[in-house]
């Protein structure tokens, strides 16, 4: 993944490297957070048991390991699929909101920009208070996720002239397709009732429902729209110079702008389905990202996905275990822990350019 | 220029009409730009210049008229062979403060480049090359949010040199600049065509067009008022029927090109001894 450095990343960002690569760094601080969420829980295990019990469940090569059978279950069963949910969801809303963040050039840009989230709280919404048989306990992910595209279509759709679809009437698209969304979602809690907080949970975000067979469920669509916002890395470097600029670069801006936004907005509707509206994940990890190893996306994108699903992890880490056995949820850790350390780092980063 | 064959001609715009809604931005323009040379193209604010511009690169639709770039008509080619033939340096071209100089430079490459395709040995090479020729290569690693105006421009004419276009196009390359940086410019853009570029170059500063030119493109309301030599564009019937009578042209002797300078209405004529 990393760019070849001969000029384009020459001395400072050698320097930044240092002996240990971002990327490696990277896949150092998802490892470790998801080996220590594995352990921590309402019965800590220890973290030998854990990488054993993943040891054992490796195809081929893994088994053989003794470990106390109560824990392999917690482990294999509970907190993996959980620790994993977290994790895609954590890849899928950084690496959205640093794609979105690139095509509006707008640092605060985030992937429920064109109404991603207030459309699935919506189709949450629904979900919950509609009794849809044929759809069982899915209804709530499977509406989420058609909430957040609809609502996508229609603020692209709204937005299309003959000519092109610009940036600002895009999102003034959104802005307005996320109030309807939002104030219909404000009725249902209304006339909800008891279910009130059921939805109260979607719009805060929560890992509880995490299983394996939902997480193997979204994986394809987090794969092809992170796949595909990688693939135009490079283009949306070009892209940071104004449309024209791009354009006379030889970007074909408006067939860019489609697909870059059709794939950040799979993957953020995923992610939203697997585990409801997570603010701040999107926002600010990309920024992190920028502010430690530079602009190109080549590098925002990936280390964006890699350390968006180390904070998630961490943060439903903390979400699980600092009331235990309460639980807080993930969207207020995000927020709460996210908040003071990214006004800290853009505290030292103004006074660096003193 | 000895011989103006076709492949000397680099760009040919022939009675180009171009229209922003129901307004005829230019009208009837035909102009070439040859291998070698530098053309500039001057007239007041509104005259056209920057449509003109933005019209030879195929970013406005042409009401009438066409416009060849090397010889090929340029609805004919697509995005990225436009971009290999045509550099533009925009009047204000934006850019992340953040990026650094090497990463805008390496930008210019992208023409060369297919979606799926990373950057070889030889881009950076031409990278390196394009900052070394636009004097900017002692500044890869800064940040464009810190660079001076000139320093900045520079680092846009080395991208506009990394994409290879034997054509360049540049929109006021010297606007805020100071009188030193705006020299050293025009020395620049006079070396690229020097080494075989051909130059098409928007200047607001009629002295400074008539110093560094080759030949001059005078534009008022969007048609050519005059063409040919800097000395037989910038004349004082040229620029008063463009500019108004508050503008006085000097021929000095010692100075190779018209000298353009404001005159305050009743009193320019007592002190512009050399005019003709």
């Amino acid at each position: 993944m990393t760019a070849p450095e001969a000029i384009a990343l020459p001395r400072s960002s050698a320097r930044r490297r240092g002996s240990l690569g971002p990327f490696a760094l990277a896949w150092l601080l998802l490892a470790v957070f998801a080996v220590l969420a594995t352990m921590l829980g309402t019965t800590d295990i220890p973290a030998s048991a854990v990488l054993g019990a993943i040891w054992n469940h490796l195809p081929f090569i893994g088994g053989g390991v003794a470990i106390e059978p109560g824990w392999e279950r917690i482990v294999i069963d509970v907190r993996l699929p959980r620790v994993v949910t977290a994790g895609l969801a954590g890849a899928a809303l950084a690496s959205s909101g640093a794609a979105y963040q690139g095509v509006f050039r707008n640092p605060l840009a985030d992937p429920f920009l064109l109404g991603v989230a207030s459309g699935a709280a919506l189709g949450a919404a629904l979900g919950i208070v509609l009794p849809i048989p044929a759809l069982g306990y899915a209804a709530v992910p499977v509406l989420a996720f058609a909430g957040a595209v609809i609502a996508v279509v229609l603020a692209y759709t709204a937005s299309r002239t003959a000519a092109a679809v610009s940036n600002t009437s895009l999102i003034l698209a959104g802005v307005a397709i996320a109030a309807m969304a939002g104030a219909a979602t404000s009725f249902i809690l209304l006339t909800a009732n008891e279910r009130a907080l059921t939805i109260f949970g979607f719009l805060f975000g929560s890992f509880n429902a995490a299983s394996w067979p939902r997480a193997l469920t979204a994986l394809p669509y987090l794969v092809v729209g992170i796949a595909v916002l990688l693939v135009y890395a490079r283009v949306l470097n070009v892209l940071q110079l104004d449309e024209e600029q791009a354009s006379q670069l030889g970007v074909d801006v408006s067939r860019t702008r489609f697909a870059v936004l059709a794939a950040a907005s799979l993957t953020a509707a995923t992610a939203v389905a697997m585990a409801g509206v997570i603010g701040f994940v999107g926002l600010i990890v990309p920024h992190v990202v920028r502010i430690a190893f530079g602009v190109d996306y080549r590098r925002v994108l990936p280390l964006s996905a890699l350390l968006g699903a180390a904070f998630l992890i961490a943060a439903d880490m903390l979400a699980r275990t600092v009331l235990r056995p309460q639980e807080v949820p993930v969207g207020i850790v995000t927020a709460m822990v996210g908040g003071p350390f990214f006004l800290a780092l853009m505290r030292s980063r103004l006074g660096a350019l003193r | 220029m000895t011989t103006a064959t076709t492949t000397g001609t680099l760009l040919r715009l022939h009675d180009l009409e171009v229209r922003i809604g129901d307004t005829t931005i230019v009208r009837g323009v035909s102009l070439e730009v040859r291998r070698g040379e530098v053309l500039g193209l001057i007239g007041p604010n509104g005259a056209g210049k920057s449509t003109l511009l933005r019209a030879a690169t195929g970013l406005l639709p042409l009401a009438h008229g066409t416009v060849e770039v090397a010889g090929a008509p340029l609805d004919q080619l697509d995005r990225r062979a436009r971009a290999q033939a045509i550099a533009v340096v925009q009047q204000i071209p934006e850019a992340p403060p953040t990026m650094r100089v090497a990463e805008l430079v390496l930008l210019g490459r992208n023409p060369h480049l297919g979606l799926l395709a990373r950057e070889s040995a030889h881009d950076y090479a031409v990278t390196q090359e394009a900052m070394e020729r636009a004097g900017c290569a002692d500044l890869v690693d800064r940040m464009l949010g810190t660079l001076s105006g000139g320093q900045r421009r520079r680092a846009f004419i080395a991208r506009a040199l990394a994409q290879e276009a034997s054509l360049l196009l540049l929109d006021e390359p010297t606007a805020n600049l100071d009188v030193q940086a705006q020299c050293e410019i025009f020395e620049l853009v006079r070396s690229l065509a020097a080494d075989g570029a051909g130059v098409l170059v928007v200047v607001h500063d009629l002295t400074l067009a008539a110093t560094y030119c080759d030949r001059l493109v005078l534009l008022a309301a969007g048609s050519v008022v005059a063409e040919g030599a800097p000395h037989e564009v910038v004349t004082s019937a040229n620029v008063t029927r463009v500019y108004g009578d508050c503008v006085t042209v000097i021929n000095d002797p010692s100075h190779a090109a018209p000298i353009v300078v404001p005159a305050r209405a009743g009193k320019h004529r007592m002190e512009a001894s050399h005019d003709d």
